[in-house]
């Protein structure tokens, strides 16, 4: 499934990130890349971009960007 | 005394600059990097008998140089300049920050490791063996608490060590035997086209070619045609483009760093982060909340302000009188106005400002130092995606309504130079405080007594709908291009620091004072020549009464002739040279535009409330003319402060002249077609 279409509050992994090489690059020295685990955190009162918790850190990724982003469904939800 | 120059580099929230004060106290110089807006502070100080210079580069993630930040940052490390990188690291981001780090190892240059905030990491239950990752880094790793400035000596100690100890380096990361086999390649073709003494880099040279972080032609062609070759090759072989395959072996090294030299004992959180999120970032509360701060924002910088604002202007009148006062009977002249109004008159018309500007910076300061900037831009990003900008573009759009020179300086917020220039661009359309009391003359004299509140409210409007029109166009045309990818860290909250809070101020506020100040002292005073000079001789001026004289005179003057000449053109916009005249002057600021309207028809110095002057306007104008006034000061650039600003952070004549005329033109086709057209109803 899409980062976007993941519900707040959830913990998925990320499984394949698919953008433009530069972009793509962004993405990964942020630290988002295949493996990483991310918590859907909450969506902006206008529904957009989405803020997730990547380790230690909050980052807010428009929904445009997000949805990129193939993730999935961790069992473990707190 | 020996110097070391040191490069201050870290992720943005990393509390860099905590460490930067600490280190150099109140020993701090900002400036402009050559040719670019991206500020360069550094600062100085002294340890162990040798003179250590400081330099704060932005905050990145890479060095990658996809940003402006990141070219200055990479391209000062990179140098010969450079003595020692000290390298700042969130010791409660620690492996995200590393990825930086990676980078900067990779450099093989003395390297030291500030583990910052550590303290809130010994309490988030982390362990870390500095000497260890020392070790891995080839450098030195130490502990510090910025904001408490805690091992900040031993900082400068281990900068001292490394400069010192002449390692060898030869840093790398293994990036696997197909990568490496090609870096090896490439390597050798670069250093023989490089100059004798850079062979060092080559290595760093092929990393970034493969990485396809510089032009691909930087190297030569050979170099470029075995680049691209190796680039292909790993694409086909693994199905990914080499950085992202090198991205993960540097978390490779990053993840071995990790297990080797943290303990965790307690699994950390950012509770206190997340519950005040839940609140300021709530769905249905946190865009109130957020219009309630902004509001905040606001009141601070003009009603903070304009009371300070009134002495400096009373200050400035004062002076003027005593020059006046003291200057010798007999021996008043040019030399006497230059003076009292083109001097005094322009740097005063400067330094007024300042209280705005300070309040205002104290109120971004606290605000980003908090970490509430990036959950406003958060929760404005849906809006102004809109209109092809970020977020963050907001703030300095709802500062415009106070000020537009405060507000272009606000753009500083922002990083990403195109919607910058979009924003700079389109921020004298937001009708500021200075076009208020024309539309207080204006429309009283010309409008019926319900129709006022609308009619004002309606320049408000109609700047705000021509900004957004002008900012889709310009992203679609001149500043085109798509949105980079928008992620923005949200840092933790915390508590400002007083020191951090007024260091940024003050900063801010002295580059403002310098620059803008001697570029809008100068238009000033061209501005004084030109209402003041041709005169008029005095015998043509003799048995009229003084309102009348000072009529005939400003008529007289280059700025009044300037007008008369081109009337034809203005008439089309309803302007005799009466209002022509008004509106060259109104350019110095556009609050001038009254006094003048005043002078030029014989009624002296006139203020807004002024009934006789609206009792005239109304004798000889149309409500389509009044109206057509207003529009025209609501479009073309609000003042010479406006142009010059917008000089200083553009850093091109280009964009602020391109902005004058682009803005002038604007009014001027807008206002005739309404004229014309209005003509044509009526």
């Amino acid at each position: 499934m899409k980062l976007t279409e993941v519900p707040a509050g959830k913990i998925c992994t990320i499984k394949s990130i698919s953008a433009e090489d530069r972009y793509l690059k962004r993405f990964v020295e942020m630290g988002l890349r295949a493996g990483a685990c991310v918590k859907v955190l909450r969506f902006a009162p206008l529904g957009d971009p989405i803020e997730v918790k990547l380790g230690n850190a909050f980052i807010s990724i428009r929904c445009e960007n997000a949805g990129n982003i193939e993730v999935d469904l961790a069992d473990i939800s707190n | 005394m020996e110097q070391i120059t040191v490069g201050l580099t870290g992720n943005p929230n990393c509390g860099k600059s905590c460490v930067f004060n600490s280190l150099t106290g109140a020993k701090q110089h900002v400036g402009n990097y050559p040719g670019v807006t991206v500020e360069k502070v550094e600062g100085w100080c002294e340890h162990k008998g040798y003179r250590i210079r400081i330099v704060d580069l932005p905050g990145t993630y890479s060095i990658s140089a996809h940003s402006m930040d990141e070219k200055v940052a990479r391209d000062f490390v990179l140098s010969d300049e450079c003595d020692v990188i000290v390298n700042v690291i969130d010791s409660n981001n620690f492996e995200r920050n590393l990825f930086l780090t990676t980078q900067l190892f990779e450099l093989n240059k003395p390297l030291v490791a500030a583990l910052n905030m550590y303290d809130v990491a010994t309490k988030n239950g982390l362990e870390y063996d500095k000497e260890k990752i020392g070790t891995f880094l080839n450098g030195t790793a130490v502990s510090t608490v910025g904001n408490k400035g805690e091992g900040i000596k031993e900082l400068l100690d281990a900068v001292v060590y490394e400069h010192n100890c002449r390692r060898e380096f030869d840093n790398r990361i293994n990036y696997g035997s197909d990568i490496e086999e090609r870096l090896e390649r490439l390597t050798c073709l670069i250093s023989k086209e490089v100059t004798a003494g850079d062979e060092k880099k080559a290595r760093y040279h092929a990393l970034q070619l493969l990485q396809m972080d510089c032009d691909i032609n930087e190297f030569g062609e050979n170099a470029a045609k075995v680049a691209q070759e190796a680039i292909s090759e790993l694409n086909r072989m693994y199905g990914d483009n080499p950085h992202i395959l090198m991205a993960e072996k540097r978390y490779g090294f990053i993840s071995g760093l990790f297990e080797q030299t943290v303990r965790k004992t307690v699994e950390i959180r950012h509770d206190a982060s997340d519950a005040i999120d839940k609140i300021l970032l709530n769905r249905v509360l946190g865009l109130p909340i957020f219009f309630g701060m902004m509001y905040l924002v606001f009141k601070l910088t003009f009603w903070l302000g304009d009371p300070v604002m009134t002495v400096i202007e009373n200050g400035f009148d004062l002076l003027k009188g005593f020059v006046n006062s003291a200057w010798p009977a007999g021996a008043e002249g040019p030399l006497q106005s230059l003076i009292v109004d083109g001097i005094i008159g322009g740097v005063g018309g400067v330094v007024v400002f300042l209280p705005n500007i300070i309040f205002l910076f104290l109120a971004i300061a606290v605000l980003e130092d908090s970490g509430y900037m990036a959950r406003a831009a958060f929760l404005m990003d849906r809006i102004m995606k809109k209109i092809g900008l970020h977020g963050q573009s907001f703030i300095p759009m709802l500062i415009g309504f106070g000020c537009t020179v405060p507000a272009i300086m606000g753009t500083r917020i922002l990083n990403e130079r195109r919607s910058r220039l979009t924003t700079i661009m389109i921020l004298p359309l937001i009708s500021c405080g200075a076009r208020l009391p024309i539309y207080a003359l204006i429309i009283p004299a010309f409008f019926p007594k319900h129709l006022h509140g609308f009619m004002m409210w309606s320049m408000y409007v109609i700047g705000i709908l021509l900004a957004i029109i002008l900012a889709k166009v310009l992203r679609k045309t001149l500043f085109k291009g798509k949105n980079t990818v928008m992620l923005m860290e949200l840092p933790p909250y915390r508590v400002p620091t007083l020191r951090s809070v007024f260091t940024h101020m003050w900063q801010k506020s002295w580059l403002y004072l310098k620059k803008a100040g001697t570029l809008i002292l100068a238009i000033s005073i061209i501005l004084w020549a030109m209402t003041s000079y041709p005169k008029l001789p005095e015998e043509q001026t003799a048995g009229m009464v003084p309102k009348q004289a000072q009529a005939a005179e400003l008529k007289h003057t280059a700025a009044g002739r300037i007008a008369t000449t081109i009337e034809p053109a203005t008439k089309l916009m309803g302007f005799d040279y009466k209002i022509g005249t008004a509106l060259l002057g109104a350019f110095a600021a556009k609050e001038v535009f009254v006094a003048q309207m005043g002078i030029v028809n014989s009624l002296g110095d006139a203020g807004a409330e002024s009934k006789p002057l609206r009792e005239k306007l109304k004798e000889q104008y149309t409500p389509l003319q009044g109206f057509c006034i207003m529009l025209f000061c609501l479009i073309s650039t609000p003042c010479v402060a406006t142009v010059a600003i917008c000089r200083k952070e553009t850093q091109s004549w280009a964009f602020a002249m391109g902005q004058f005329i682009g803005l002038t033109v604007l009014a001027f086709v807008i206002t005739a077609a309404v004229y014309q057209m209005g003509i044509l109803i009526t």
